[in-house]
């Protein structure tokens, strides 16, 4: 009941005037930067963060958090056109979305996740606002051994990700490892890999690395057909998902959602794995998983609504415990800061304007978001109509400035020029550059987690069983495994430990 | 112009795989050398070499099978275009000289240059659409987002 | 049609090279804009008041103070840059204490710190803090070293990356009183506070702000911050001066830098306009929001500051095994 009356008055405050217009502003702007590749939530808050100076911190708020969340919606749109991951979020809807698009269906591929991450994003919401404090004390149990029993769930999952052969799949992963080692150890500030040059120090970037070997080596592979590729002609029944869509995409949204929402517990990097972990199932669960990598429409929902399932997860550790989870999120609690708002767990009583404003604009703001991104699946549809000896160059450029923007320097061109040539060989060879992608951003977290649990046990491996957290990932990982290992047993799984030829 | 290379997709990865086992010699060299810690208290080195170790596994693996199963093979991939070639210069070109020339005209030239060559059109045509197309960004970028565009140290002096 | 597509282009191709001439008759200094180097990502402390000082720098030079975030390696990408470029005084860099005090003793990076050219420091007085659970054994500052000293080895303490600020902060002040303490590192404030929060780690190591509301919520106690004198907020905490230490204090402390060869004209403008610009009222208030004190100081004051926390992390580094000689 209590919930309910706080609710009504987050809606008044919401539903002002100034503050819808904020809330729209804040979208729209997640949106475009989320859409761009390069630029994500994070260069989106520090661009726009100036200007709340001046407005009041219910309005500054409300804002800044759309531009967090729209940004997730804006990034499947590069991803399903062009083959460009926005950020991390977005790389597995690569897989299925583009070849949709090759398909002439990047408007269902575009409604769908539009609709899914509207879904998730809603239920993630009322995720927020029913059990916030609960699943603050269940993210403070999650520390860094439960961290890396998780990791290791979500390393053995990503197997199931690539649609290349087992061996070239884990020929990836290792890579994808090997290559997040490189730069600083964290955990004794002894350089590696790095060959004396500064650049490296905090490891390869990984907007460079994704850009390069999913967007660069696509223009690559597309140039040398560049005479044969006909632009695409969008019509109107292209543009709308059919029956059969939304039948298929239906279940995918609803698991999306509940895998999204139980990562959240994991802020920092849910936002990913709920990606992979959904993906995984969906093609465990389908009747044709030889068809993922074609372009199956529930690779692309799936992810699509687990990722945005994980946003209001993201923001209970600042809304309850001023804890800023995330880069994006650290600015948020900057904003409050100079707005006077002590961030913490007194944040609720102390200023419940503040927090359930917020929540209230969240179910507003996703809502304009799917109203604003419908018609815009027209507009974005339309720039394939741009014939390809265009795009391809426009395409360039928008990438450069987007690696340009992560330091201001050339040296981030070079790296993405070479990860672009990189991916045309690999691609070339039936690789899937999917889960090396993946692997980089798991690699440092997953040995980190490792070594800073042993650093506070001071060496006692038992901590990995003491936190309750950890055991329960540890089960999963057993089940896992053992499904696995029974259905090879039962001989359910034919391939081999050679090539197979899936894409 | 033909600078298309043809070879069988096991030459390729014949050609990959020892490049691979090569690198990872290399990085297994360097990897020893890295403070290794205790067993329960890993160093900087541990978890390297525990991925290398795979790794090179699994590239020899699989150029054993490549050299065994000779008769497996039947796809040929064809690599290298000339368009290719001018992106790959393109994207070079730009890295060497935007932070010299500024936004605007490295990437006017770049753009010019590829539309002209991958669409086939009239000089002035892909002047004229790269110049529109170069400022339309510019002023997208600078104005509208806020990001700042190298200027070029050539030109400010 | 095509005379006119012509046309066009003539006209497009000469406002470009009219605008790529920008011949600059010699002026009073400055006469164009001033680049301002921020090491760091967009969005954090030294970003923020950066852009801010910027802002009020820019009004009184004449000329607009753009801020160029140029972030790695713990700052030393960006300091790196400011030694390549021309010592024109139009490339300055605003910094925190890392870059110019500790990562060149840890990192090989192409600067010296004596070579650079201090401004003006801009903000200074904020302590780093240690505090632990309500329940730890220890309540002052004084018993918190004797129950550390009694239990070697047995406490850990989060911080914010082996060999950045908040453990040489500490280890300043752990060091030479003989206490043990095992650091585990994390990613920022953050990441340490929750670990925290969560016992995973029995001290936190950092700055004030994120806690506060903790403190005041009863969930966290704090014992010892690492400035020579107790800070405003949290009166009751033991400083390293109440220890004895006040040679060992640290403070967080943020300023404008150049590039060495800086002339001495233009340097006297630019500490001039910086330390006017750090009093001026946007950025004070800006300032005090955050809990840091606006400064001012002269070049020599400030290179004085610098120079005297590099020799003193010389040691800490070599005693913790991460200096580079």
């Amino acid at each position: 009941m209590d919930t309910i009356i706080s609710l009504a008055n987050g809606f008044s405050i919401a539903l002002e005037p100034w503050n819808i217009f904020y809330c729209v502003i804040g979208v729209l702007w997640g949106t475009i930067v989320g859409v761009l590749p390069g630029l994500g939530p994070l260069a989106g808050l520090a661009l726009l963060l100036p200007l709340t100076f001046k407005l009041d911190p219910n309005s500054a708020i409300i804002m800044l958090a759309g531009i967090f969340y729209g940004a997730m919606y804006g990034g499947s749109t590069t991803s399903i056109l062009v083959r460009i991951p926005g950020e991390a979020a977005s790389v597995i809807t690569c897989i299925d979305g583009h070849e949709m698009a090759k398909k002439g269906r990047a408007g269902p591929a575009l409604v769908v996740s539009a609709l899914g991450s509207w879904f998730g994003g809603t239920v993630s919401v009322l995720v927020l606002m029913l059990f916030a404090p609960l699943l603050s004390e269940l993210m403070l149990t999650v520390g860094p051994p439960a961290t890396f029993s998780l990791m290791v769930v979500a390393l053995i999952l990503m197997g199931l990700v690539g649609s290349s052969s087992t061996l070239k799949t884990f020929t990836m992963i290792v890579a994808g490892l090997l290559l997040g080692t490189v730069g600083l150890d964290a955990m004794s500030g002894v350089a590696r890999f790095t060959y004396g040059s500064l650049h490296v120090m905090d490891g390869i970037s990984f907007v460079a690395m994704a850009l390069g070997l999913f967007g660069i080596s696509e223009i690559l592979l597309n140039l040398e057909k560049v005479a044969d590729l006909r632009p695409i002609k969008p019509t109107f029944k292209s543009l709308t998902p059919t029956f059969k869509d939304i039948k298929d995409s239906a279940p995918a949204v609803g698991r999306g959602t509940v895998i999204g929402c139980l990562f959240g517990i994991v802020p920092g990097i849910s936002h990913v794995i709920s990606t992979f972990v959904s993906y995984a199932l969906e093609k465990k669960l389908s009747k044709f998983p030889e068809e993922f990598g074609t372009g199956r429409i529930e690779g692309v929902a799936g992810p699509e609504t687990a990722n945005n399932a994980t946003t209001g997860s993201s923001m209970i550790p600042l809304l309850v415990l001023g804890i800023p989870s995330i880069p994006a999120t650290a600015i948020l609690l900057s904003a409050l800061m100079i707005h006077g708002i002590e961030p913490g767990p007194q944040l609720i009583n102390d200023h419940p304007g503040v927090f359930w404003g917020l929540i209230a604009s969240m179910y507003i703001g996703n809502l304009i978001l799917v109203i604003l991104n419908l018609p815009l699946v027209g507009l974005f549809v339309n720039l394939l109509r741009i014939p390809y000896g265009y795009l391809a160059p426009l395409v360039i450029v928008i990438s450069v400035v987007g690696v340009y923007t992560v330091n201001a320097s050339a040296y981030e061109i070079w790296l993405m020029a070479i990860f672009g040539v990189l991916g045309y060989f690999l691609r070339k060879m039936k690789f899937d550059v999917a889960p090396l992608l993946l692997a980089v951003i798991l690699g440092d977290r997953i040995e980190l987690a490792f070594r800073r649990s042993l650093t506070i046990s001071d060496g006692d491996f038992s901590i990995f069983i003491e936190s309750t957290s950890s055991v329960v990932f540890l089960c999963v990982l057993v089940i896992i495994i053992m499904l696995q290992l029974l259905a090879w047993l039962l001989g359910y799984r034919k391939k081999d430990f050679e090539d197979g030829d899936a894409n | 112009m033909q600078m298309k290379l043809t070879l069988r997709s096991r030459h390729l990865e014949l050609s990959f795989w020892p490049l691979i086992v090569v690198g990872l010699a290399h990085l297994f060299y360097e990897t020893i050398h890295m403070p290794m810690g205790k067993l329960n208290l890993p160093g900087a080195g541990v978890f390297p070499l525990i991925l290398i170790i795979p790794l090179a596994f699994m590239a020899v693996y699989r150029i054993t099978w490549l050299v065994t199963h000779k008769d497996e093979d039947t796809e040929s991939i064809a690599l290298g275009d000339k368009n290719i070639f001018l992106a790959l210069a393109g994207l070079i070109g730009i890295a060497l000289l935007l932070d010299l020339f500024g936004f605007v005209i490295t990437m006017g030239v770049f753009l010019f240059v590829t539309f002209k060559i991958f669409t086939a059109s009239s000089w002035l045509k892909s002047a004229l659409r790269a110049v529109i197309t170069v400022i339309g960004l510019y002023v997208f970028f600078e104005y509208l987002i806020g990001i700042t565009l190298p200027m070029g140290h050539l030109l400010v002096l | 049609m095509d005379n006119i597509i012509r046309k066009c282009l003539i006209v497009g191709l000469s406002i470009f090279s009219l605008s790529a001439i920008s011949w600059t008759a010699q002026a009073e200094f400055p006469d164009r804009p001033i680049e301002l180097i921020v090491p760091t990502p967009p969005g954090g402390g030294t970003d923020m008041t950066g852009r801010k000082l910027a802002e009020a720098a820019g009004e009184v030079l004449g000329q607009k103070v753009v801020v160029v975030n140029k972030p790695g390696a713990a700052g030393s990408i960006g300091m790196s840059v400011l030694t390549q470029v021309k010592p024109d005084g139009y490339t300055l860099a605003y910094v925190w204490n890392a870059p110019l005090t500790i990562v060149p003793h840890t990192m090989d990076v192409p600067y010296k710190t004596s070579d650079l050219i201090p401004i003006t420091q801009v903000t200074g007085g904020t302590p780093l803090i240690f505090c632990v659970k309500p329940d730890f054994p220890a309540k002052t500052g004084q018993e918190f070293v004797d129950h550390i000293k009694a239990n070697p080895n047995k406490y850990t303490y989060g911080n914010d990356g082996i060999g950045a600020t908040v453990q040489l902060a500490g280890e300043r002040i752990f060091q030479p009183l003989g206490m043990n303490l095992r650091a585990v590192p994390f990613g920022g404030a953050g990441e340490t506070l929750k670990n925290f929060l969560g016992g995973h780690v029995d001290i936190y190591g950092g700055s004030i702000p994120p806690i506060l509301g903790h403190v005041k919520a009863g969930k966290a106690r704090c014992i010892l911050v690492t400035t020579a004198q107790r800070s405003s907020a949290l009166p009751d905490t033991s400083s390293a001066g109440d220890l004895g230490l006040s040679d060992k204090a640290t403070e967080l402390f943020r300023g404008v830098i150049g590039p060495a060869g800086l002339p001495a004209d233009r340097l006297a403008i630019l500490q001039k306009a910086f330390a006017k610009a750090t009093h001026a009222e946007v950025v004070t208030t800006y300032l005090k929001k955050r809990g840091e004190v606006p400064i001012g100081s002269t070049s020599d004051e400030f290179k004085k500051k610098i120079l005297s926390e590099y020799a003193a992390n010389a040691s800490i580094l070599k005693g913790l095994g991460l200096s580079k000689n």
